[in-house]
């Protein structure tokens, strides 16, 4: 014995199917209408045959008015409506024939004249056929439409994955190049050891930037790993000119962000405050409740904002703007109206300041 | 005779390793390293070198402006040291005109 699984399914998933069902539900709902309503008018049990012959006629006409309409719905709109009404008066006479002819045959002597017998079969028939048209096509419409509606969800699925793939963290290719030169001096200085961690939180932070799917959340404390070990690099060209310090509340330690998501912020700091000042500077990762959102603030004791970009010889041709801009629309494909970005510029430093709502919970795996 | 050279880069890295890879040299003499611009200055004016491997990017006191410092001396050869292939072409576009 097989067992059927019930599997929920859109009514139309089967378009055929449900012409189907639709057509033979449709008539029979018909047929007993009319049935009863002739037995309810004290009519003889022999006069349902004429309404079978008549529901018969009008299931076979339907069918072939189908084709027709299934035809003329891939041409141009008036050739359709035109061409469909055409088809419709044709075949309503065609089936008000035949009902007068059976109705003639039956009731031999009655004193009806033909033609307006013909004329009330007529008049039935074509409200029968009109209606069965005029549902045809407002079903075909609703089922271009959701089909549409469809194809644009699937679009703008592509469009903002397209949109976070490229939004996702890029690795600085100069980065890696100063790296692995100091690495390369550490050897040649035979401090095999300091070479060795370099390389070992070098790795580390690639494997942390090379998974990251563009989706991918992580937690806060996950997060600002990522950024020591990438600080730690930096502090082997840096020294004492580049001073991390963090401030992470435990209550929020274990909230999710977009990964990466701070990493350009530090990028930035080292860039536009500890580079260009001869005693460096001080850069801070601050994550702390606000509420029901949790407030991270990266800031540094850098010349600030405007001084670094009228800096003469500033060696990084493009502005903070777009990698800032770049944060912003991450945050708000993560968590849409529910996030804020700012930023302030004092000639004390630059700090960014960003909420996002506290976010504890697993993340649910995106379907691919 | 040898090539009497002053090393300036603001990252004590950098230097070692370029202190170390011209060691392999015997006629480079490495009379001072600089850590800054003033430094460097100062050096270039003291030891009056023959060649200056010169960072471009530090902070404060810049490679550019070390050279511009020094426009009143007898300049020695410079040779510019930096991990930005875009830094050099764009500024000295910029200053060919004020050098």
């Amino acid at each position: 014995m097989s067992v059927h699984r019930f599997q929920p399914q859109p009514f139309f998933a089967d378009k055929n199917r449900a012409f189907w069902n639709l057509q033979s539900v449709g008539w029979a709902g018909a047929f007993l209408l009319r049935g009863s309503s002739t037995i309810a008018n004290g009519q003889p049990l022999s006069s349902l045959i004429p309404v079978m012959i008549s529901t018969v006629s009008g299931y076979s006409v339907t069918l072939l008015i189908a084709v027709v309409f299934r035809f003329l719905q891939r041409q141009r709109p008036i050739v359709t409506w035109g061409a469909s009404i055409v088809t419709v008066v044709v075949a309503a006479g065609l089936v008000a024939f035949i009902d007068a002819w059976v109705f003639s045959t039956q009731n031999r002597g009655s004193d009806t004249a033909g033609l307006q017998l013909f004329l009330g079969a007529f008049y039935l028939s074509m409200t029968l056929l009109g209606a069965w048209s005029a549902l045809y096509y407002a079903i075909n419409f609703y089922l271009t439409v959701e089909e549409q509606a469809d194809q644009l969800l699937r679009l703008e699925n592509q469009a903002s994955s397209a949109q976070l793939a490229m939004l996702r963290y890029q690795l600085n290719p100069h980065f890696l190049f100063n790296t692995l030169n100091s690495i390369s001096t550490l050897v040649l200085l035979k401090q095999t050891d300091r070479a060795n961690a370099m390389l070992s939180r070098l790795s580390s932070f690639l494997r942390y930037t090379l998974i990251n799917e563009p989706t991918a959340q992580v937690t806060i404390e996950q997060e600002i790993e990522t950024l020591k070990l990438y600080l730690e690099i930096e502090k082997m060209r840096f020294e004492d000119r580049l001073r991390p310090v963090f401030n992470i509340d435990p209550a929020v330690a274990q909230s999710r962000l977009p990964s990466l998501l701070l990493q350009p912020l530090v990028e930035n700091a080292i860039k536009y405050a500890v580079t260009p000042k001869e005693e460096g500077a001080e850069i801070s990762v601050t994550a702390q409740p606000a509420g029901e959102n949790v407030r991270i603030i990266v800031s540094d004791t850098g010349p600030g904002l405007n001084e670094g970009f009228t800096r003469p010889n500033n060696p990084v041709s493009e502005g903070t703007g777009v990698g800032l801009a770049n944060i912003r629309d991450r945050l708000i494909q993560a968590f849409g109206e529910r996030q804020s970005f700012e930023t302030r510029s004092t000639p004390g430093g630059f700090s960014v300041l960003i909420e996002m709502p506290l976010n504890l919970d697993e993340p649910s795996r995106v379907a691919a | 005779m040898t090539i009497r050279t002053i090393l300036v880069d603001d990252e004590s890295l950098a230097i070692q390793g370029l202190k170390l890879r011209l060691e392999a040299h015997e006629d480079v003499e490495i009379v001072e390293t600089c850590s800054n611009g003033r430094e460097a200055i100062r050096a270039i004016k003291t030891h009056k070198p023959d060649l200056v491997f010169l960072d471009i990017q530090m902070p404060g006191f810049d490679g550019f402006s070390v050279v511009q410092g020094l426009m009143e001396v007898e300049p020695p050869l410079f040779i510019f040291c930096t991990a930005y292939s875009d830094t050099l072409s764009a500024p000295l576009r910029r200053r060919r005109s004020t050098i």
